[in-house]
């Protein structure tokens, strides 16, 4: 009994200095990796403490402890509330008219190069469809606020052509607010998004070409019964993917692009909180409208991967 | 094998398509270009397409003379240098870390790193109230400091890490090197594909970045030359910045050779021009990292 006792202690405290040993001799793994998370921490979790101010008439005198605290009021103001609910739903018809435009043409582009047989024609039209990608958006709203501007170069050749009297007001309509932010995030985006429909279309079987040449396929035929079936699960799990974001359209098209006489349809999640939280100070509500805003997207996440998991084998984790 | 007529028609039409899009991508980028090298008086009785009719460099003067353009310049570029280089040099260091299963904190490690993908961040307001009581608010390092690590660029290095041979790592650890400095004197120099990828994202996010301006820096001196270009656009006090600028050149003599759409212009295009030199050459490494990054989710 004492000899197992003496060796069970005397075990406990080898793990023991084990674990100062190993520490030790990863002192230099430690230096490269305690300060990230540390950041990570701060950066990322220190967020999430502020979340309690949208429970409460957050006083920034008084800070988040003594501020007084009012439950779900917030939540339920928001749902009360016709501005901030516009917001809402001109977040969700963006980022859909987003998540479908945004997959299909940057597929049909795929589809388009794939066709090309000149190599060097093919890499030329790539290189110039990424540069709308790398180009900030503030430059992106510049372009078009000018080119389809009442003087803008759109409106001065369809005036000469006679197609309109009066130039067109592409930015002051409100009714097609919606799909001129969708035209331009398509412009900009549909090269980038080429790339992994490339790749895709790449990894297809080169046998099954040539089979359905043997069977007098021509090139339509080709693209429509080999090519897109068998990228077809790479394209649904993009999809699925994408609609986690469908909660989540970016602050910049609506804020570069909208203006007053298009608020009515730009005004978005993002713009709201910015101009409600920081501009006037209301900071326990928009951050209420935030979290619900997290929240509902984390929830769009996990359903769209557990749909991606269950029809194909992609999934984010 | 000879092509039939349809297959002729086919390529024919997919060819000029594509020339159209290409076309589509590049046209407002030339229109903006010859605006900004055109009169400003000139260019309102309109009729500009491709050229400049009246060539001046006005408005690119304005640009480089003028103090407030000059300094946002600076911070612009002193933002992308500075930030790009840490955030290579954090995210490539915080991944080889990732690379060591035997690290006695990995799983915790892990496990923190994926919460934080996933849930972090979390709400304008709450990210501002963090800012102020971190002192962050108004000052240069909020350009730096939340953007030190890049957890998406640091699965791309790991993704790399993973694939470089294991032999150079364990001569130089038996040897008696220690981790730091293989990482500055092996893992980094392998990785110059993986790291030209990831400093161009880095750089490119740093350079288009105008929102942390907006949202977290109100004083002057900070302004970005995006954040400049976006209150020219939006915002009337820009604007009469800009015309006093351009009516000191015209007591020198320059008449109505600029105004505040060409100076924008000139903006648009000295913001671009950059970009447009740098990315085409490093085509085949981003077109890797990004379906590197995809492949993982």
């Amino acid at each position: 009994m004492k000899l197992e006792k003496k060796g069970e202690i005397q075990s406990g405290r080898a793990t023991n200095s084990q674990i100062w040993g190993t520490l030790y001799r990863q002192r230099y793994l430690l230096l490269m990796s305690v300060p990230f998370i540390i950041w990570i921490f701060i950066f990322c979790f220190g967020p999430m403490y502020g979340w309690l101010m949208a429970f409460q008439n957050y006083d920034p005198n008084k800070g988040v402890w003594k501020s007084e605290w009012v439950g779900f009021r917030h939540f339920i103001s928001f749902f009360q509330n016709p501005e901030a609910l516009r917001a809402v739903r001109n977040t969700v018809a963006i980022s859909g008219l987003n998540i479908i435009a945004g997959n299909i043409f940057p597929l049909i582009l795929a589809l388009m190069l794939n066709e090309v047989n000149n190599i060097l024609f093919k890499r030329t039209v790539q290189t110039i469809s990424y540069l709308p990608h790398f180009v900030s958006y503030v430059v992106i709203a510049n372009i078009f606020l000018t080119i389809l501007g009442l003087q803008g170069p759109v409106n001065e050749i369809l005036m000469k052509l006679g197609l309109t009297k009066q130039p067109i007001k592409f930015w002051w309509n409100k009714h097609i607010f919606w799909y001129m932010v969708t035209a331009v995030n398509v412009w900009k985006e549909v090269g980038w998004g080429a790339i992994i429909y490339l790749a895709a279309i790449a990894g297809v079987d080169q046998e099954l070409y040539e089979a359905a040449t043997v069977d007098g396929c021509g090139r339509f035929r080709k693209i429509w019964y080999v090519t897109i079936p068998a990228i077809l699960p790479t394209v649904i799990v993009l999809w699925i993917l994408s609609l986690g974001d469908i909660f989540n359209a970016g602050f910049d098209a609506s804020y570069l692009l909208g203006n007053p006489a298009t608020r009515d349809t730009s005004d978005v999640i993002a713009t709201y909180v910015y101009r409600y939280g920081i501009n006037m100070g209301m900071y326990s509500f928009t951050t209420a409208v935030s979290l619900m805003q997290i929240f509902i997207g984390f929830i769009l996440v996990f359903i769209s991967n557990t749909l991606a998991k269950k029809f194909t084998d992609y999934s984010l984790w | 094998m000879k092509k039939s007529l349809g297959e002729k028609i086919f390529d024919w039409v997919n060819g000029v398509l594509l020339t159209v899009i290409a076309a589509s991508m590049i046209y407002p980028f030339i229109y903006i270009l010859a605006i900004s090298l055109n009169e400003a008086a000139d260019s309102n009785k309109g009729g500009i397409f491709f050229l400049p009719r009246k060539f001046t460099l006005d408005s690119y003067r304005i640009v480089f003379e003028n103090s407030d353009l000059l300094n946002a310049a600076l911070v612009s570029v002193s933002r992308t240098v500075i930030g790009t280089v840490l955030t290579v040099l954090c995210s490539a260091m915080f991944a080889y870390v990732f690379t060591k299963p035997e690290y006695i904190i990995y799983k915790p490690m892990k496990v923190i790193f994926f919460v934080a993908m996933f849930l972090g961040g979390g709400g304008l307001i709450p990210v501002y109230m963090l800012y102020r009581s971190l002192g962050l608010l108004n000052s240069f390092a909020v350009y730096i400091v939340p953007y030190l690590v890049n957890l998406w660029f640091v699965i791309l290095f790991r993704t790399y890490y993973m694939q470089l041979p294991k032999a150079l790592e364990e001569a130089a650890l038996i040897d008696g090197a220690n981790e730091l400095r293989i990482f500055f004197t092996i893992i980094l120099p392998l990785s110059t594909p993986m790291i030209a990828t990831i400093a161009l994202f880095a750089a490119v996010d740093q350079w288009n970045s105008w929102r942390d301006t907006l949202f977290f820096a109100f004083k002057e001196s900070l302004k970005t030359l995006q954040f400049v270009m976006m209150e020219i656009m939006q915002k009337a006090e820009a604007r009469t910045m800009i015309t006093r600028a351009a009516i000191k050149m015209q007591r020198i003599g320059q008449v109505r050779t600029a105004d505040p759409v060409s100076v924008r212009m000139a903006i648009t295009i000295v913001t671009t021009v950059p970009i447009v030199c740098v990315y085409p050459f490093l085509q085949k490494y981003f077109i890797k990292g990004m379906l590197v990054g995809s492949m993982k989710g």
